[in-house]
């Protein structure tokens, strides 16, 4: 951690992407820190670059060119086998859809980031049941995905993400395929896990409302920042 | 130690792979199918050739002992001094007797047979030969007493002159004198039949009449005289080394060979068929494999987003290889326990069928029946090819696995 508690920070992110007509610019020297604790928001339409941004900072996607420094490790040096661990110990991600394996119960998706570290079983489904417990989703523990509802489906994925206790979440459209009134009871957990688990979030939405309630949002448009 | 697999990349793939997506749907089941089928080819194809192998050896050896020593010429000697240097020779003897051969014609009921008349001592043949399991009707002991000589017939010998246990028959022996004219006399014999024999060879069970020692030599006319002893060692696999010890021991007036001797060709036939078969019917493994690997391409593909999202919450492409890796061994090992199950099984059909069916022809095969038989070094050999096989396939759906980028499989939504 730097001594302004800078917990990310992406330099000058750059994504092409060879395509026939020539290059196609993604993202087009990006700058953006990411406080401990901070929660921040990523506004934009569709194709401006933002979930690519989030993917390049998640490290599953890497960039062109440009730096990404987490933690004071540059993650742009380090090899597979190190991101995965990384990945697994630091960062936690929740998508539009939520990704369960079907063949896994509520509690196994959820314990399953525990067992990938190589936790005792055990006590992996002991967390993965004080999540749940958490989400007010025990009784579901044990059911299968498709005997879930999209909004329990998408909180099981957030335990999932969480059940590692990562310094920072990224979202990618985290409430896009859930109806109003779910959406807004997810909108309230994400907001509720910052405060109890002062973790980092970045969430990239289209929705401005839930934008909105972040203390910082960011626009992007083209591949780059709109400055207000 | 580091393990092949973690055990949480075991859980996974485990859970993964009993899905109706991996092992119970889609070509899996066919795949796994063909695998059987191809271990089970190869289980009994190596079981047919040990079996031809072994049932001819313990025939060799249980009729003829272990090593034949044969003496040359009409020479006169002390067959227990003759014991005496073989055992100093090869101190690994077990047991020795006397043996005389003589050609004849069997008479019985107007019908003749050309025979090859075997005289033992019954004294000894107890510990050379293992005459007793291979009695069909009847007993091996020559030892009884009988006004009638007795004797042990071979089982087709009795089917075709219509001999039972308790019949009696004649043996016809011609005699040349050594008096320059090529005139012959006959000396003939009356025997009791004591026990019907399988022989385990073709030819034997067609000619062969063991009597007593005495009893042959009387029938001969060659008084004391005797062809050679047949021995036994420890282990009928030392026979050869015992043989070629013996033979530079004895010197010329001995000639010595060993059960492998009379059937050299067809060993040696099998020695070289077994590796040649084995190949070739490693091929029908082979093509299981590859759908194998089909099969797991297909998952792979089909679990792209499954594949992504484990790489989300720290699976490294290492362990998205050997969750494939895994599902490929555990669907070879499968099908190499359902190969062997129905290997057995269609060892035990072609078992019952052969002795209904007449399935192996003893004037082509020179044996009338194998009994099956599945060693541990193929048993490992199959183990190991089908395996290394199965292995083989799984590496390229496993790669492309490991190499999918979590993006690749999230953009699929």
């Amino acid at each position: 951690m730097t001594k302004d508690n800078i917990f990310m920070k992406a330099s000058n992110i750059k994504k092409v992407y060879a395509h026939s007509m020539g290059q196609l610019e993604i993202l087009r020297g990006v700058n953006l820190e990411i406080k401990e604790g901070e929660a921040l928001a990523i506004l934009g339409s569709s194709g401006a670059g933002k979930s690519t941004l989030l993917q390049i900072m998640g490290t599953l996607d890497r960039p062109t060119s440009g730096e990404l420094v987490c933690d004071g490790r540059d993650l742009l040096v380090m090899d597979d086998e190190e991101l995965s661990k990384f990945r697994n110990a630091e960062m936690g991600f929740v998508f539009q859809f939520h990704h369960l394996l079907s063949e896994f119960s509520a509690i196994e998706n959820v314990m399953i980031p525990c067992r990938v570290a190589g936790e005792n079983p055990k006590l992996a489904q002991e967390k993965a049941m004080n999540l749940l417990e958490f989400m007010g989703l025990a009784d579901r523990a044990h059911h299968y995905p498709n005997e879930l509802s999209g909004g329990e489906l998408q909180r099981i994925a957030i335990a999932r993400a969480l059940v590692r206790s990562p310094k920072i979440l990224f979202a990618d459209e985290p409430t896009g395929n859930l109806d109003s009134q779910t959406s807004l009871k997810i909108q309230d957990l994400f907001f509720q896990l910052k405060q109890e688990m002062k973790l980092a979030i970045v969430v990239v939405t289209h929705d401005l409302a839930f934008a909105k309630r972040f203390p910082k949002v960011y626009q992007m448009k083209d591949g780059q920042w709109v400055h207000p | 130690m580091r393990s092949f697999i973690k055990p949480s990349v075991a859980w996974i793939s485990w859970r993964l792979l009993l899905s109706r997506k991996t092992l119970f749907g889609g070509t899996a089941p066919l795949a796994l199918l063909g695998l059987i089928l191809g271990v089970a080819a190869l289980v009994v194809s190596m079981a047919v050739m040990s079996g031809f192998e072994s049932s001819l050896q313990q025939a060799m050896t249980d009729v003829s002992g272990h090593v034949q020593v044969v003496k040359r010429s009409k020479i006169q000697d002390d067959w227990l001094e003759l014991e005496s240097r073989i055992k100093k020779l090869e101190p690994t003897l077990q047991g020795a007797t006397r043996f005389v051969f003589v050609e004849g014609i069997m008479a019985h009921n107007g019908q003749i047979s050309g025979i090859l008349l075997e005289g033992i001592d019954s004294e000894r043949v107890q510990g050379v030969l293992k005459l007793k399991s291979r009695v069909k009707f009847g007993s091996d002991d020559l030892s009884s007493k009988s006004e009638i000589p007795l004797a042990l017939i071979g089982l087709g010998l009795a089917k075709k002159m219509n001999l039972a246990v308790g019949d009696t028959f004649n043996i016809v022996v011609p005699i040349t004198e050594n008096n320059g004219n090529s005139s012959l006399q006959r000396r003939i014999g009356k025997f009791k039949v004591q026990g019907v024999l399988e022989f385990g060879k073709y030819d034997w069970n067609e000619r062969f009449v063991i009597t007593g020692l005495t009893t042959a030599q009387q029938v001969a006319a060659i008084g004391d005289r005797y062809s050679g002893l047949l021995l036994r060692f420890q282990d009928a696999s030392y026979a050869r080394v015992a043989g070629f010890n013996l033979n530079s021991g004895l010197g010329s007036p001995y000639w010595v060979r060993d059960w492998r001797d009379s059937n050299e060709n067809l060993f040696d036939a099998v020695s070289v068929e077994r590796p040649a078969i084995f190949f070739v019917v490693s091929i029908i493994i082979f093509v299981a494999a590859f759908n194998i690997s089909s099969t797991l391409f297909v998952n792979v593909v089909q679990r792209f987003k499954d594949i992504a999202i484990l790489k989300t919450v720290g699976l490294s492409r290492k362990d998205v290889i050997q969750i494939f890796t895994f599902q490929g061994l555990f669907m070879g090992g499968l099908g190499l326990i359902g190969g062997f199950l129905l290997g057995f099984i269609l060892c035990g059909l072609f078992n019952w069928a052969q002795g209904r069916l007449n399935l192996i022809s003893g004037a082509v095969y020179r044996i009338d029946g194998i009994s099956l038989n599945i060693r541990f070094f193929d048993t490992l050999a199959i183990c190991l090819a089908t395996m290394l096989i199965c292995f083989i396939a799984t590496l390229a759906p496993a790669r492309r696995g490991g190499q999918l980028s979590p993006m690749e499989g999230l953009r699929n939504d």
